[in-house]
């Protein structure tokens, strides 16, 4: 379904929702999501039915044995020693039933998509297990649910329709944002009147999205990967880094474009996704940039990962330990560090159990724990210097720097070997061949020099609209404030522009996102 | 209150929506490939003048000229052929032109009629054929039909079912060419011959036989059933219907495939001219473009005399040359001359210019000097030839034949003697004159004025008196140049000297 196809059927669907008697439109929310899936993927219907029942039924039964030990505790006065013991056998049923329904999906989760790469380790002709569509993502938000139901934070959804609703709301399905039931769940099934400015928030929200993503993410991409799929040896470490500048680019549009296209959707329904990106590039640590990327994942990843291990027994044990022998500083840290290298390990491989993810994760991982080892001494050389550290000059070199940080993983990212990352990196430094850096070799690339200049602009615009933003302008607000024929200019100019100078038509696929994968 | 205003928002959001497609259609236009508007948009803007449409494949655009048709018989005619056409595509092409037109005679090429696909490899020259026609329910039903076919890809790759919509909607084809975009974009000319294009190249023919007409291929494949669809829609809308089978050195297969026209033809009683069987009409050493071979613009005038006579002579087609209905007709002849002689002053070929020079618009003066390069070569002498060559008839093909093939005997004694040789063709009084030697003279009273050619050590000198007034011709010619070949031609409405050429 192209991206086009793709707004037409929210729009479509966004008529029929709020056509629909109020009481009815969640079914139609659901009618969507499911029409959607079955369009795109039809054979991957029963994956993700197996995961909405298996967690629904899971959640349920946690649920109801809760209420039974709750019902149980109330109605009887139970000595202390077995009132102990009723809740420790309710609890042990419940982990059953947790235990069992999140590695069923977690086990189904890594089979099929790791299935092929652990058979390529070892040298294995792939099996090509079928990729159910975004099953990574409805995955982590199904298992946040049950977490979260196993943990006692909120009662869990008795009407399996509305559990498959928010496990397959449609615009998130394909890359996420990865919801929270808590945040979600209720806008989903709340029917929501139509309101025009909350419309054209949408719609305007759409049109960024497919100018991201069609004109600057789609019209880096045919540099980005002909430089990275090409032998190794072909182009010094230059092109290299004009390569992995784009990737950057074409990584931050193509995957917040996305999002923001299918927030956009979300909001023709009066439904609000979770954010997840807030503008990275301008992020001053390693630490703020993976606040700001892929919020969701972040999130969920701390949620589920990070504060649970981080505060596990051992942790504890080990902080202490380390207490007495390097102070108190960086016993404190130490758990932090541990645990954001777990949690990048973790990362790395649910981008795929390959060599150059797991580098990956790894390569942010260790920095960020190192950062966390080395943030006492930092708020002490800050405290020393705090003119420097407060100047712009010194802001603008942090930016840059955590810029200069992820571009060195994103070698890692893309390229298809760990190998190859390092292979790039080396001619980086040793091997740079400048005079590769011709317009005929970038044309010959897939950059002519007419989509370099737009590109460029298309960047700048990018640039000065993230800007505004970091600075706390609300921008879509500002265009609806604009008088009526600038704003209408401006409006009819972005829907010409994304047609005119976006990539699609026959012969390529709009609608393939990176993240598409994952 | 508020019904007010719910109204203004409902009128706002019509006019934005208004003001929204209208630049999208306007930027459509603008990077739309003009191909199909310069070929079809005349036709769009005057369907009813057409009485006989011309539809096929490239070599109907290349082979039959509309305008030559008008300027000798009157007959007003379209040329709807586009390049790479199948016959499922003319059928579409004709259906979506039968819902503007009303022609009395469809002529249709039949050529690659054995094929079995419904659409060639370039989605391109798919477009060229169908963009210009409004979107309507013809065209809709057309693009179901064309790209029914799940399997068929164009040369990229691309599968024709998921292009149908680009049809319907060109901006997802040509967005691209915002970059591509040139002066020609926004001011273009559009086609002055009717549908028919001018393919300006003289090239060596492969080698044929011509095989029994009895000899044919079995009916089957999309070619044959599109065909029949083409007849019987006519037959149904009662228009009349010619088969051709334009002159080209057809392979033995492809001769067979037009054989199998013979009964179709005969099943509807229609008329069927085969040309490849005709092999007296063109001369395939001199009027082929490309080896396979599409007529230059010497075979396709042989042709389209060919066919305008077989037209009148069969066909109750009108001579419009007086009706107040085609009036415009006159200036559209003036402009398809004017293109014709931009064509003829832009040649820097000898060979191409000859070719071109076989074209009763134009009467021309040649003269060769003393030993001209032009005597050693034999394409070159046949081109020569072909320039007074008669246009040959089926009905007497044969007579004809012989004598006409090459009629100028003094340019084959100065060849003989590599002396100097004169020609002059004066299209408007029907006369051919030459002289041969390196002191010979001509002087003749012509259509455009009296001529007085000299020729006199190794050199010529050509003047023109009309009216009064002297033209001494080539004088801009350096003196030590000695060209092989110097050429004046002469626009007979006018009387006006069009082009002086040396190489």
């Amino acid at each position: 379904m192209s991206l086009f196809l793709l707004t037409a059927y929210g729009f479509a669907c966004a008529a029929v929702y709020y056509i629909c008697p109020m009481r009815f439109r969640w079914i139609v929310l659901l009618l969507a999501s499911y029409g959607f899936y079955a369009s795109r993927a039809f054979a991957s219907l029963p994956f993700i039915l197996l995961t909405t029942l298996t967690t629904w039924l899971g959640a349920l039964q946690i649920g109801r044995i809760a209420d039974a030990l709750k019902n149980r505790l109330a109605e009887s006065i139970l000595p202390s020693g077995d009132r102990k013991r009723v809740k420790a056998e309710a609890r042990r049923r419940q982990r059953g039933w947790f235990l069992a329904v999140l590695l069923l999906n977690f086990a189904l989760l890594a089979v099929l998509k790791y299935t092929d790469d652990v058979l390529g380790l070892f040298g294995a002709s792939p099996l090509g297990l079928l990729l159910p569509l975004g099953i990574s993502f409805y995955t982590f938000q199904s298992m946040g649910y049950l977490i979260d139901v196993y943990n006692g934070k909120y009662a869990p959804e008795k009407n399996p329709a509305k559990f498959a609703l928010f496990v397959s709301f449609f615009p998130q399905l394909i890359q996420g944002p990865i919801g929270r039931y808590d945040q979600l769940a209720l806008q989903l099934s709340t029917p929501h009147a139509c309101d025009y400015g909350t419309l054209k928030r949408g719609a305007m929200l759409i049109l960024w999205g497919l100018f991201k993503k069609m004109v600057i993410a789609d019209r880096a991409f045919p540099l980005v990967d002909a430089v990275f799929s090409a032998p190794a040896g072909a182009y010094g470490g230059a092109v290299a880094v004009l390569a992995v500048l784009l990737y950057a680019l074409q990584q931050y549009t193509d995957f917040s474009g996305g999002i923001d296209l299918v927030t956009g959707i979300a909001q023709l329904f009066g439904i609000r996704l979770a954010p997840n990106f807030k503008r990275p590039y301008f992020s001053v640590s390693l630490g703020d940039f993976w606040r700001r990327w892929h919020i969701s994942l972040g999130a969920w990843m701390r949620d589920y990962v990070f504060y649970p291990f981080a505060l596990t027994k051992p942790m504890n044990k080990l902080s202490k330990a380390a207490k007495k022998r390097f102070g108190a500083d960086f016993s404190r840290a130490l758990p932090a560090a541990l645990g954001n290298l777990l949690v990048f390990l973790l990362v790395g491989i649910w981008h795929g159990a390959t060599s150059n993810y797991i580098l990956w994760g790894l390569y942010n991982g260790v920095i960020l724990a190192f950062t966390a080892l080395m943030e006492p001494a930092y708020k002490r050389i800050n405290a020393r210097l705090p003119r420097l550290t407060s100047s712009g000059a010194f802001h603008i070199f942090r930016v840059l720097r955590t810029f200069f940080i992820v571009n060195i993983g994103w070698f890692f990212d893309r390229c298809a070997h760990a190998s190859d990352a390092f292979r790039m990196l080396g001619a980086v430094l040793t091997d740079t061949r400048t005079d590769q850096l011709s317009l005929p070799l970038i044309e010959s690339l897939g950059l002519p020099p007419a989509d370099g200049l737009l590109l460029a602009a298309a960047v700048l615009l990018l640039f000065l609209v993230s800007l505004a933003q970091e600075r706390g302008v609300r921008v879509r607000d500002w265009v609806l404030m604009r008088r009526l024929p600038l704003r209408w200019l401006i409006l009819i100019g972005a829907v010409v522009s994304i047609l005119l100078f976006g990539v699609w038509g026959s012969g390529f696929d709009e609608a393939t996102f990176i993240y598409y994968q994952f | 209150m508020m019904k007010r205003k719910k109204l203004l928002r409902v009128l706002k959001t019509v006019i934005f929506f208004t003001l929204l497609l209208s630049s999208i259609a306007l930027i459509s236009r603008i990077v739309e490939r003009k191909a199909s508007i310069i070929k079809f948009k005349p036709f769009l803007d005057a369907p009813e003048d057409i009485d006989v449409l011309f539809i096929g494949d490239s070599h109907v655009v290349n082979g039959v000229f509309p305008m030559e048709l008008w300027h000798d018989y009157g007959i007003a005619s379209y040329n709807l052929s586009s390049y790479g056409n199948t016959l499922p595509v003319s059928y579409w092409v004709m259906m979506n032109a039968l819902d503007y037109a009303d022609p009395k005679l469809v002529v249709i090429g039949v050529k690659d009629v054995e094929k079995g696909y419904k659409l060639s490899g370039s989605s391109s020259d798919v477009h060229t054929a169908f963009d210009c026609f409004p979107l309507t329910q013809t065209k809709l039903r057309a693009i179901e039909d064309l790209m029914d076919d799940p399997y068929a890809e164009d040369d990229a790759g691309n599968r024709y079912m998921d292009m149908r919509w680009e049809y319907c909607f060109t901006l997802g084809k040509y967005h691209a060419r915002w970059s591509e975009l040139t002066p020609s974009d926004f001011h273009y000319e559009l086609n002055c011959q009717k549908g028919a294009e001018m393919a300006v190249r003289v090239a060596e023919p492969r080698d044929y036989d011509i095989i029994d007409e009895n000899q044919a291929l079995e009916e089957s494949g999309w070619g044959f059933i599109y065909l029949r669809r083409m007849i019987e829609e006519c037959r149904s809308r009662h228009i009349d219907v010619l088969l051709v089978h334009l002159p080209y050195p057809a392979a033995e297969e492809e001769q067979m495939a037009a054989n199998a026209v013979y009964y179709i033809a005969e099943e509807y009683d229609l008329n069927y001219i085969d040309f490849v069987n005709l092999d007296q009409v063109v001369d395939y050493d001199v009027d082929c473009y490309d080896p396979f071979s599409h007529l230059n613009p010497s075979g396709a005038r042989k042709v389209t005399d060919y066919l305008g006579r077989y037209i009148a002579g069969h066909y109750d087609i009108a001579d419009r040359r007086g009706d107040a209905s085609h009036q415009g007709w006159a200036a559209d002849y003036d402009a398809y001359t004017q293109y014709k002689l931009g064509y003829i002053r832009a040649q820097n070929r000898l060979d191409n210019l000859l070719m071109l020079l076989h074209d009763d618009s134009f009467s021309v003066c040649i003269s060769l000097r003393e030993g001209s390069a032009v005597y050693r070569d034999a394409k070159l002498m046949t081109l020569m030839h072909n320039i007074v060559r008669e246009h040959i008839f089926e009905e007497d093909a044969f007579s004809k034949w012989s004598n006409s093939l090459f009629p100028l005997e003094e340019l084959d004694e100065a060849a003989a003697q590599d002396e100097a040789y004169f020609l002059l063709v004066d299209r408007k009084n029907g006369a051919v004159q030459e002289c041969a030697g390196n002191s010979a003279a001509m002087d003749d009273e012509t259509s455009f004025g009296t001529l007085s050619y000299r020729a006199q050590d190794g050199g010529i000198s050509l003047m023109i008196d009309r009216d009064g007034t002297v033209t001494h011709c080539f004088a801009d010619v350096p003196e030590d140049a000695r060209p092989d070949a110097q050429i004046l031609v002469v626009d007979d409405r006018t009387g006006d000297i069009a082009a002086e050429l040396y190489f």
